[in-house]
């Protein structure tokens, strides 16, 4: 090896050579293998069990931080809930989730998704926008949601909705999705979720898809019950998207994880390196 | 390659690039965007709080006539009241209103959710025996590391200076087990922290230049 | 004394009425009440929040010191334009294909007479105005049967649903060009349809794209849809400053791109901090290294793209991943979760028993 008088790796170079990195994966369209995990099955499986016509809680707590990882989940159910012929009522936690929210299931309408039947807007699915609060938000709505919400996102009564009379509280609602990027704690959202609705002694499932810098909180919860199913990460959503069998032109997190792979291999070139050069400083002295 | 005409997307392309200038050095494009992101974000929030939870859960009520809602009214307006010396102590109504609200349901959902069920779902067997009567090897092994993982890493926290033998060497386990959860999580931090940045490159690629990936 | 013992009062006997209304349900109405109040308050503090940055940005632009008043002023701009963004059309009507007829039951009626109007069953029917209107509330969105309603019309509920299938006054060939009659068994179906063919027309005046389903497909005639058609377009132009959605302007093109790019700045820091501090320095920092780069080894796997689970079993490093999430993560993790369970009950506990009072600042009250 030669001998330079100090190979010196400034924050810059790093910066540089991870966009080129990004920039190169985005291009090439490297081939990767995504293997579903089981609880991305199990997540698949629960919502196929759904019976249709019945009725879906939607939870939207995540921001901009994690909508890479969490819009593609976001969507693939949303499709499947379409397509399934299931209601879907919306609620929001964080002030972006109601514009994701539009975005996604006015995108989904627009490309047939719900098949020819279509949807109506306070019949089939509502969007009933964003609340402060945290938990005692979610025990509020759970507990009735003309209360919490009198009126929806786009400043309809909720009264007079179809979906909202039927279902004036969480009892006659099947399952609980929620997506939540952990920003008041790791994923206290969803057990309070499960826990609220065991003390009125519902069997709801509540599924959760989660950003993976939470992930490893989750394991717990999963192992205790205390979550039916989940969702981790992008890869979470890229199997997800493969469990639908979409075409491939709907890919989303899919198309991501090619390049995520690619960075994964450029940080672990960079730990193997930063290691060698510790290690060889150490030797020197 | 088709480069994008439509004036949003350049807007949302500029906002990017300024903030990424930051990795450079600081710069006036960086600060601009910085206050515009303040600026808007308090602004969207303010909107959202004020159109979408107080008019229809505060005002349009009490417009209808519904006078019980003074009191959050009131509760609520009193909070500006703390600027004033004076009147400071009118303004700690309401704080102490939702402290204790939020004391006593956070109470028991923690007690719930993180103490109870997480003890009462760690009680599974050491040796556990397949259905043919042989010891299942695999999870018994997985049980007992579990074990010695909770008691472990809770005894780690219970260490102060003068703890005993026992205790030092046990938090030294644990310490182990918390550096691998502290690991794996990193590990998925930096996962999420990547796909953000994906994210926004494909933007980049995606709507501005057209370039279909 | 009122001014100390007011605030500890409410907090704890607040309190105390949660923990108590978590065991039974008799107290829900009022607890429900409460928990609205403080969704309001906590409204009210978040506003607290930001009328405290707009003092202090204000405070900067009176003062002498130059630096940074630019910014302070762009904050303050900003703000305003947002905020008065979400005015303009705060009582907003989002035009989707969806809610589009929704508050607009008089449009639906005229759609609804449209549709109905070169339809010969109907054109003989001695209650037509009548059926209109009922069949137009009932492909209003927020559709609800209600009695007055039909006591209006003039029709029981029975009478009204199987109207339709008594077809013996009517000429047999004309039902045979009937779109109602072709293959609607009842009402509900007919007005579906209705509502299917509206909204799709409207999706398409909207999106300016064409109709998903052909005409011939809904059953209706193309004079029908020319019809609607306008119909939807005269509708529009009279709205046309609804259509301009600023606020969601403002999120999607400002907010959106601002928001994902700075929290897109921190994979450049954790760049930086992986170069700079996974080394193995020490027993425990080899271990938090390892299980840190299994985690990204196990995400790596070239190759084509499987969607079966059989095949999960040759990406090893994806095995020891799982393996290491739901054993010695899972069990650490869930040392952490009890022991920050156990603080946040005890802090909980203490503010119960009004030991802690963070609502008492540290000038008065003592």
């Amino acid at each position: 090896m030669e001998n330079k008088p100090k190979l010196e790796i400034k924050p810059i170079h790093l910066y540089i050579l991870l966009l080129t990195v990004i920039v190169v994966a985005e291009i090439m369209k490297i081939d990767v293998t995504i293997a579903p995990s089981k609880l991305s099955h199990q997540f698949y499986e629960k919502i196929s069990s759904i019976p249709p016509e019945s009725t879906v809680l939607f939870s939207v707590e995540y921001d901009f931080s994690s909508n890479t990882e969490l819009d593609p989940m976001l969507e693939a159910s949303v499709k499947q809930c379409m397509a399934r012929n299931i209601k879907m009522i919306f609620v929001s936690l964080t002030p972006e989730g109601p514009g994701i929210i539009h975005k996604v299931v006015e995108k989904n309408i627009k490309n047939g998704a719900s098949g020819e039947k279509g949807l109506i807007y306070g019949k089939d699915y509502v969007n009933l926008g964003y609340i402060t609060g945290g938990i005692i938000a979610v025990e509020s709505f759970m507990a009735d949601f003309q209360m919490t919400f009198p009126k929806d996102f786009y400043g309809h009564k909720t009264s007079e909705m179809e979906i909202i009379t039927l279902n004036p509280d969480i009892m006659n609602v099947n399952s609980i999705i929620d997506f939540s990027s952990g920003f008041i704690d790791a994923i206290y959202i969803p057990v309070v979720y499960k826990e609220f609705v065991k003390g009125r002694g519902l069997t709801t499932k509540v599924l959760a898809g989660t950003t993976a810098s939470i992930v490893a909180n989750v394991y717990p919860f999963v192992q205790s019950k205390q979550i039916d199913a989940f969702l981790a990460g992008l890869k979470g959503a890229a199997d997800y998207e493969l469990l639908l069998k979409l075409p491939e032109k709907e890919h989303k997190a899919v198309k991501t994880m090619r390049v995520q792979v690619a960075v994964h291999v450029l940080l672990i070139a960079l730990i193997v390196l930063t290691n060698v050069i510790f290690f060889l400083g150490k030797r020197k002295k | 390659m088709n480069i994008s005409t439509d004036i949003n997307i350049w807007i949302g392309a500029f906002l990017t690039v300024s903030v990424f200038s930051i990795l450079f050095r600081d710069n006036i494009f960086y600060k601009f965007a910085e206050a515009l992101f303040i600026g808007v974000s308090a602004g969207y929030f303010f909107s959202l709080w004020l159109y979408d939870i107080l008019i229809p859960k505060l005002f349009e009520p009490l417009l209808r006539g519904e006078l019980i809602y003074l009191v959050p009214l009131f509760l609520g307006l009193s909070l500006f009241l703390s600027f004033n010396q004076k009147t400071r102590w009118i303004s700690k109504i309401p704080i102490a209103f939702a402290v204790g609200i939020y004391a006593g349901v956070n109470f028991i959902y923690y007690l719930r959710s993180y103490i109870i069920l997480q003890i009462s779902s760690n009680i599974f067997g050491f040796v556990v025996f397949t259905e043919t009567g042989n010891i299942d090897w695999a999870t018994s092994v997985n049980n007992i590391i579990v074990y010695v993982g909770v008691v472990t890493v809770l005894l780690n926290f219970l260490r102060t200076y003068k703890s005993n033998f026992f205790v030092k060497n046990a938090g030294n386990i644990g310490m182990i087990y918390i550096m691998i959860a502290l690991g794996t999580a990193f590990g998925y931090t930096v996962m999420s922290r990547m796909s953000i940045l994906i994210g926004r490159i494909e933007f980049l690629f995606n709507k501005v230049f057209g370039i279909a990936l | 004394m009122i001014k100390k013992y007011l605030p500890l009062f409410t907090a704890v006997s607040l309190g105390f009425f949660f923990v108590m209304q978590s065991f039974t349900s008799f107290f829900d109405k009022y607890a429900e009440i409460l928990r609205n109040w403080v969704i309001l308050i906590s409204v009210f503090a978040l506003m607290l929040g930001v009328f405290n940055l707009l003092h202090k940005n204000l405070k900067r632009l009176k003062s002498e010191n130059g630096n940074g008043k630019i910014y302070s002023l762009v904050i303050i701009i900003s703000f305003f334009i947002t905020v008065s963004a979400g005015f303009i059309n705060w009582n907003r009507t989002i035009f989707n294909s969806a809610n589009y007829f929704a508050g607009k039951p008089e449009l639906v009626r005229k759609i609804v007479a449209e549709a109905i109007s070169n339809d010969p069953y109907f054109s003989f029917h001695p209650a037509k105005e009548k059926l209109t209107l009922l069949i137009s509330k009932d492909i209003a969105p927020y559709y609800i049967p209600e009695e007055k309603e039909l006591k209006e019309s003039g029709f029981t509920l029975q009478q009204y649903l199987s109207f339709f299938n008594d077809d013996s006054k009517l000429d047999p060939k004309l039902m045979e060009n009937s779109v109602f009659r072709k293959d609607a068994k009842n009402i509900k179906e007919f007005s579906l349809r209705i509502d299917n063919f509206s909204q799709d027309i409207a999706y398409s005046v909207i999106e300016n794209t064409k109709i998903r389903k052909s005409v011939s497909l809904y059953g209706f005639s193309n004079t029908a849809e020319i019809r609607i058609r306008t119909l939807i377009k005269q509708d529009l132009s009279i709205r046309k400053t609804d259509r301009k959605q600023s606020l969601t302007w403002i999120f999607d093109v400002f907010y959106k791109p601002l928001s994902t790019a700075f929290f897109a700045l921190l994979a450049f820091s954790i760049i930086a901090i992986i170069f700079k501090s996974f080394r193995l320095k020490n027993s425990f920092a080899t271990v938090f290294v390892i299980s840190a780069t299994i985690v990204l080894l196990g995400h790596i796997s070239f190759g084509k793209i499987v969607a079966d689970t059989a095949e999960i079993k040759e990406l090893q490093f994806s095995a020891l991943l799982d393996w290491l999430l739901f054993v010695p993560n899972m069990s650490a993790q869930r040392a952490i979760l009890i022991s920050t369970g156990l603080g946040i009950c005890f802090y909980s506990l203490k503010l119960l028993l009004g030991i802690e009072r963070p609502y008492d600042g540290e000038d008065d009250g003592k």
